[in-house]
């Protein structure tokens, strides 16, 4: 569908906004505190000033001016025209006594006229003008809605026009400029309603052309392919007028004129409208689609009985008849006219909208229904205080007001429910359903259940071809459920997610286009969607972000997506991210109770792993401990056979990464050393192919591990130190020393190739070698501080001469340092003394 | 944006210089003093509504703020022509020095007309309206200087036609409303002439004129009580309102009270404002007729020598061949219809309204004549020319044409002609009802 030009639209707002100014200001001007001597001019005489009616009790009426009379004079000058009246009134106060000149029945005479204040207009007219303007908001709540449909800007036109027939040329006229022009503007709204009224029905529902073949809706879809159409329907009535008096002025023809309009100009008018309610009748009885012309039937049944009394009695009759005792029975059935218009959009769903005045029909409702009772309440007690003082007390009407307003908001709500039962029983329908899908949604735990909601049943109650759902995943929004040809994944540039949370978190792609001309990452994210087939984009997201993303395809009927059902649709969305929530939080939870699971294992397998006592062979004495720093650790220490049955090695090891992880590379490291130490006993050799497998089992994660065998002299040591840092010596005579560090010291895994080279040491008896790992060294206090090498170096040389009591003293002092706190990583602590024995390799 | 700024610009610059030009074109005067122009308007307004004083005034006060204004001179000196001679001269030759070329047309259109007026030169003025009337064809003082000349002339209709366009153009123009009235009532269309009396008297309740116009009106249509009323209150707008108080007699006359008629009379005698010869002529009229009621004709006969001193030809000169003949003096009463018309022969110039009465009045005196020697069918046919010549042209007049008709009325009754008699009688009723009455039920007119 094409959409309208901004400027089109502009051009029909302005004239609706103008002609509601005017309506406004002739009203207004009614009411202005103006000398007023209770003369109503007769609108189809202009400059003749013939008085059509005499409001009762005037200064006029009690002058003797009748209906029928001619104001030829005021106030001691013969008048030329209504104006000059008006400002010779003008000149006066209410209260004044001005002479008129007036011929009438009794020829022509001289009276006195005393002015009262400005009061014209009955009953009828106030009906007129309350008709007019609500045609009017009806018309601007179409075009409102639905701007780019032909048929309502039409429909928009028409009400404007009609608004500006009924307000201004049905207005009592007196003498002011402001009467003449309001009348003229009547009269020229009067001649173009017809053309205005007949376009419409063209249009309505649908192009007569579009659905009929017969010859006039050919000729009619000839000339609107051609843009003649709306020329040549406007254009006839006005050049109808201007020959008519043209030819009447040139002839010296007194011009009949009925409502401001010549007699010509009425057989145009009635050619219209017979035309138009041709069209519609036609739409009523032959259109293909059944909703359609049950609506158009309904309009047509309402625009003929609303129509033809008003121009029989309110337009036919005052002219020709020169009685106005019809028109309030002319004008009351006018109110069908809008009632069926506003009854068929919404019952059936006219003009494609879907939602219609549903609060100004129910307060209208109430309104009358209160009039009513108002004025039966008024009758009734009239009647039953008449002659008492109550019945003529003026705050009997007030009091009785103020019990009707009071009633007003009861009755309201009392209303609503049977008026939107009779009214919108489908959209109630739609309501309740999704209301109660998102009860579901916002109650939902299990996230595939809600996945599959949204996407079946949202295109099933929205009559959308497709819906899909989008869930967060590493960082972007995956598609979780809905059609293939839509992208896997898509990426919602910041300044998208912020302009669709500023609309609601629901907009229409349409709605996008500003945005996607401005940025070029929207433009990325959006292009593939609307090829795709998307129309409306929403956001799930609750406190803690987006949570989803739910994408929708054009309406199944064609219809474009109203206000309305954005609305549902983003509490729908609303509650549905409540409920994606709650199963991503569930999940999680599983996830981590599994999780929490699994460590017990891993720390039970792990604590099996560790050797409940290390020796590294005869003379040797060794006391170990692994201290985690989570339930699962990355530390580790084993005994590893070193080539001789009665010697073992020392290993130790720290994982980079902690947890399950750390703790799967932790016994992945340990049983490699474990197999690879059975066949290779030279702790180079062995690091060098331990590497090697580490290397390709984990990428990214590496182990650093310290190796520690008896060589072959008496208290002589070999170790290797791969990514640990180096031990620590106690001399017996008290001396600390840290070991000399290899050349190649990178952790296992951490690079292909190897290269690790192995360092001697002697230990004479009594001394102490700590090895350790890193969580050692770098334990922090409760203020952060590491506990560092020299508190470890004091903490060595202060301890006692047997290794198990040299770690439980480095365990005491690592808990006094740390305040008892959890350790900030695993630490690994093992210390060799001297027994006595041979080495590996000896 | 731009395109939208240079339009509006455009637009509002070409309005300014358009009201401007307007403004100024359309300015009407050459008085540069607001006083003067409001003064000048004034004049106007008081020339319009025949107030002669408040114009003279407002033209001294328009000379006093600009002297030399060559319009006002001339107007005032066509007002001072009667009673200021000398200062009317100096104005006039005060506006014959002033260099034309300056003024508006309208003001050249004043000062010319009445510099030809006041020189007495008909032709030139004429030639100055022709000339005029081509270049202002709708100008209001240009149609009332045409219709002026046209009823001077006597060529009603075409004075009718350019009144009513008068009132088209320019609708408050009392004047316009006050000929067209008597050209009504003269026609006999008494309903025509009321509304346009009605308006005149409405737009000028303040002037004794309309009063005084609506009044004969009512006199005429036997509408006694309305005529007295408008008299009186044309008498007392401007007491010194002579035709008022004449026709206050003529309304007595028709009524039948020939009394209240000469007390009416006494009043007029009392303004002395009034030329001597309309209040004698009037109060003679009164007197005679109710002594002809009471059928002293010698009281009639030996007052002549006062009461026919004008040289007027009126319904006197009838009612004194009356008692000529009444008192058996046969040859005076021949002298009396001789003389009336001798009187009339020599006088020239156009028809006057109302056709000629002064041929109607001889051709009266004539009939009766013929009917007092027995000649009844001669009379009816003078007395029927004599009702030809007269329309109902006010008051003074139309009392003779109703007079004659009912004289006719008993002519023809008696010449046998019943049928022709009662629907003179019945046009007659058609006017003045009362006044048919009365003649049913006393054989007499309003006169005799």
């Amino acid at each position: 569908m094409p959409v309208p030009g901004r400027r089109s639209v502009l051009w029909l707002a302005a004239v609706g906004g103008l002609a509601f100014l005017l309506a406004g200001l002739s009203v207004a001007d009614m009411y202005l505190p103006r000398p007023f001597d209770g003369v109503v001019l007769e609108a189809d005489a202009p400059g003749r000033l013939v008085v059509r009616q005499v409001v009762p009790d005037s200064g006029a009426a009690r002058a003797g001016i009748r209906p029928g009379d001619r104001i030829l004079g005021v106030d001691r000058e013969v008048l030329r025209s209504a104006g000059q009246a008006a400002s010779l009134l003008n000149r006066h106060r209410i209260g004044d006594v001005v002479p008129y000149l007036v011929d009438g029945a009794g020829g022509l005479r001289e009276v006195q006229v005393e002015l009262g204040r400005r009061r014209i207009g009955g009953s009828a007219y106030l009906y007129v003008a309350v008709l007019g303007f609500a045609f009017f908001f009806v018309g601007v709540f179409v075009f409102s809605r639905q701007p780019e449909l032909p048929a309502a800007r039409v429909f928009f036109l028409m009400s404007a026009l009609f608004l500006l027939f009924l307000v201004c040329r049905l207005r009592p006229a007196s003498y002011s400029w402001v009467d003449t022009f309001v009348l003229t503007t009547g009269t020229a709204a009067l001649l173009l309603l017809p053309a205005t009224f007949l376009y419409f029905f063209l249009l309505f529902p649908d192009p007569v052309w579009e659905w009929r073949r017969d010859p006039l809706a050919r000729a009619a879809g000839w000339m609107a392919r051609r843009g003649l159409l709306v020329p040549v329907l406007y254009l006839v009535p006005p050049l109808v007028y201007a020959a008519t008096v043209g030819l009447a002025r040139r002839g010296r023809i007194p011009l009949q004129l009925i409502s401001g309009a010549p007699a010509p100009n009425w057989w145009v008018m009635a050619g219209y409208m017979v035309l138009g309610l041709g069209a519609l009748a036609a739409a009523g009885f032959r259109h293909p689609q059944p909703e359609q012309r049950r609506g158009a039937l309904l309009v047509f049944v309402g625009t003929l009985l609303g129509v033809a009394p008003f121009l029989a009695a309110a337009v036919a009759a005052p002219a020709l008849l020169r009685t106005e005792r019809f028109l309030y029975w002319g004008v009351v059935p006018l109110i069908l006219v809008p009632l069926t218009f506003a009854y068929a959009i919404v019952r059936f769903q006219l003009l494609r909208i879907r939602v219609i005045l549903r609060r100004s029909l129910l307060y209208s409702a109430t309104t009358i229904l209160l009039t009513v009772l108002y004025a039966a309440g008024i009758v009734s007690f009239s009647s039953f205080f008449s002659g008492t003082a109550f019945a003529a007390s003026p705050w009997f009407p007030i009091v009785f007001a103020l019990v009707i307003v009071l009633l007003f908001e009861p009755l309201r709500n009392l209303l609503r429910e049977p008026l939107e039962r009779f009214f919108f029983a489908e959209r109630a329908q739609l309501e309740r359903t999704l209301g109660e899908l998102g009860e579901a949604f916002a109650t939902a735990t299990d996230l595939e259940a809600v996945v599959r909601s949204l996407v079946e049943r949202l295109p099933e109650q929205l009559h959308v071809a497709f819906a899909a759902l989008y869930l967060p995943r590493d960082g972007s929004l995956a598609r979780a459920a809905g059609p293939a040809t839509l992208p896997r994944e898509v990426r919602l540039p910041p300044a998208l997610e912020e302009h669709v949370r500023r609309r609601g978190r629901v907009v229409e792609l349409a709605q996008l286009r500003p945005l996607r001309a401005l940025s070029v990452e929207v433009e990325a994210a959006v292009a593939p969607l609307e090829a795709a087939g998307v129309q409306v984009l929403g956001l799930l997201a609750s406190t803690r972000g987006v949570v989803g993303l739910a994408l929708l395809g054009a309406r199944t009927r064609g219809a474009p997506f109203e206000p309305e059902d954005l609305r549902l649709l983003r509490n729908l969305l609303g509650q549905a991210a409540m409920g994606l929530e709650t199963s991503l939080l569930l999940e999680e939870r599983m996830r981590r109770v599994e999780l929490e699971r699994d460590l017990a294992i891993a720390a039970s397998i792990q604590s099996q792993l560790l050797p409940a006592a290390v020796t590294l062979g005869p003379g040797w004495e060794v006391a170990a401990v692994c201290r985690p720093a989570r339930e699962v650790g990355g530390d580790f220490y084993a005994e590893l056979p070193c080539g001789r049955r009665d010697r073992r090695a020392l290993v130790w090891g720290d994982v980079s990464g902690k947890s399950v992880p750390g703790a799967l590379l932790m016994m992945a490291a340990h049983e490699v050393l474990h197999a690879l130490a059975l066949v290779e006993p030279d702790p180079q050799r062995l690091l060098e192919l331990a590497n090697r497998r580490l290397y390709g089992l984990a990428r990214r994660q590496f182990v650093a591990v310290g190796y520690l065998a008896p060589v072959g002299g008496p208290g002589r040591l070999r170790y290797v130190l791969a990514g640990q840092p180096p031990p620590v010596l106690r001399r017996r005579d008290g001396r600390v020393e840290e070991l000399p560090l290899p050349p190649h010291r990178v952790p296992l895994g951490a690079m292909r190739g190897g290269g690790y080279r192995s360092l001697d040491v002697t230990l004479e008896p009594g001394d102490l070698l700590v090895v350790h790992s890193d969580g050692l060294v770098e334990a922090r206090s409760a203020d952060g501080e590491e506990l560092g090498w020299v508190r470890l170096r004091e903490m060595v040389a202060s301890g006692p001469g047997r290794p198990e009591e040299m770690v439980e003293h480095l365990v005491r002092g690592l808990e006094a340092f740390t305040g008892g706190a959890a350790p900030y990583d695993d630490v690994t602590i093992a210390v060799v003394g001297r027994g006595g024995g041979s080495g590996c390799d000896g | 944006m731009r395109r939208v700024t240079v339009t509006v610009v455009v637009v509002g610059v070409l309005a300014a210089v358009a009201a401007v030009v307007t403004l100024r074109g359309g300015r009407e005067w050459s008085l540069r003093s607001s006083g003067a122009l409001a003064a000048w308007e004034a004049a106007l307004e008081a020339e319009q509504k025949l107030y002669v004083l408040e114009e003279r005034k407002a033209l001294e006060r328009v000379l006093e703020l600009e002297p030399g204004y060559p319009p006002a001179m001339v107007r005032l000196a066509a007002l001072l022509r009667g009673s200021d001679p000398d200062r009317a001269r100096r104005l006039l030759e005060g506006a014959r020095s002033v260099d034309l070329g300056r003024l508006r047309p309208r003001e050249r259109f004043i000062v010319e007309l009445w510099r030809a007026i006041l020189d007495e030169d008909l032709e030139r003025a004429s030639e100055v309206i022709d000339r005029y009337a081509g270049r202002l064809p709708d100008d209001p003082m240009v149609l009332t200087a045409r219709a002026r000349r046209a009823w001077a002339l006597g060529r009603y209709g075409e004075a009718e036609e350019l009144y009513r366009r008068l009132v088209e153009v320019e609708p408050n123009l009392v004047i316009a409303y006050n000929q067209l009235g008597y050209l009504a009532m003269t026609r006999g269309e008494f309903a025509e002439a009321e509304r346009r009396l009605v308006a005149y008297r409405f737009i000028a309740p303040d002037q004794a004129n309309p009063h005084d116009s609506l009044g004969e009106l009512y006199a005429l249509t036997g509408r006694y009580d309305e005529a007295r009323r408008e008299l009186e209150a044309a008498v007392a707008v401007r007491p010194d309102f002579c035709a008022a108080y004449a026709h206050l007699v003529v309304v007595e006359l028709l009524a039948g009270d020939a009394e209240a008629a000469l007390a009416a009379a006494g009043r007029m005698e009392r303004v002395a404002s009034c030329p001597e010869s309309y209040r004698r002529g009037m109060a003679c009229l009164a007197r005679w007729v109710l002594l002809a009621g009471e059928g002293r004709w010698e009281e009639v006969w030996s007052g002549r020598q006062a009461c026919l001193r004008t040289e007027r030809v009126t319904a006197l000169q009838v009612l004194a061949q009356e008692a000529a003949l009444q008192l058996g003096l046969d040859t005076d009463a021949l002298r009396l219809e001789t003389e009336a018309a001798f009187r009339i022969a020599p006088e020239r110039g156009p028809v006057a309204l109302g056709r000629d009465p002064r041929l109607a009045v001889v051709e009266w005196m004539r009939a009766r004549r013929q009917r007092w020697e027995g000649r009844s069918a001669e009379a009816e046919r003078l007395l029927a020319s004599a009702d030809a010549r007269l329309g109902y042209a006010g008051s003074e007049i139309g009392v003779l044409k109703l007079q004659i008709r009912l004289e006719r009325v008993r002519d023809l009754g008696l010449l046998g002609r019943e049928e022709e008699a009662g629907a003179l009688l019945e046009e007659v009723a058609a006017v003045n009802p009362p006044l048919a009455r009365r003649f049913r039920e006393t054989g007499r007119g309003p006169l005799l």
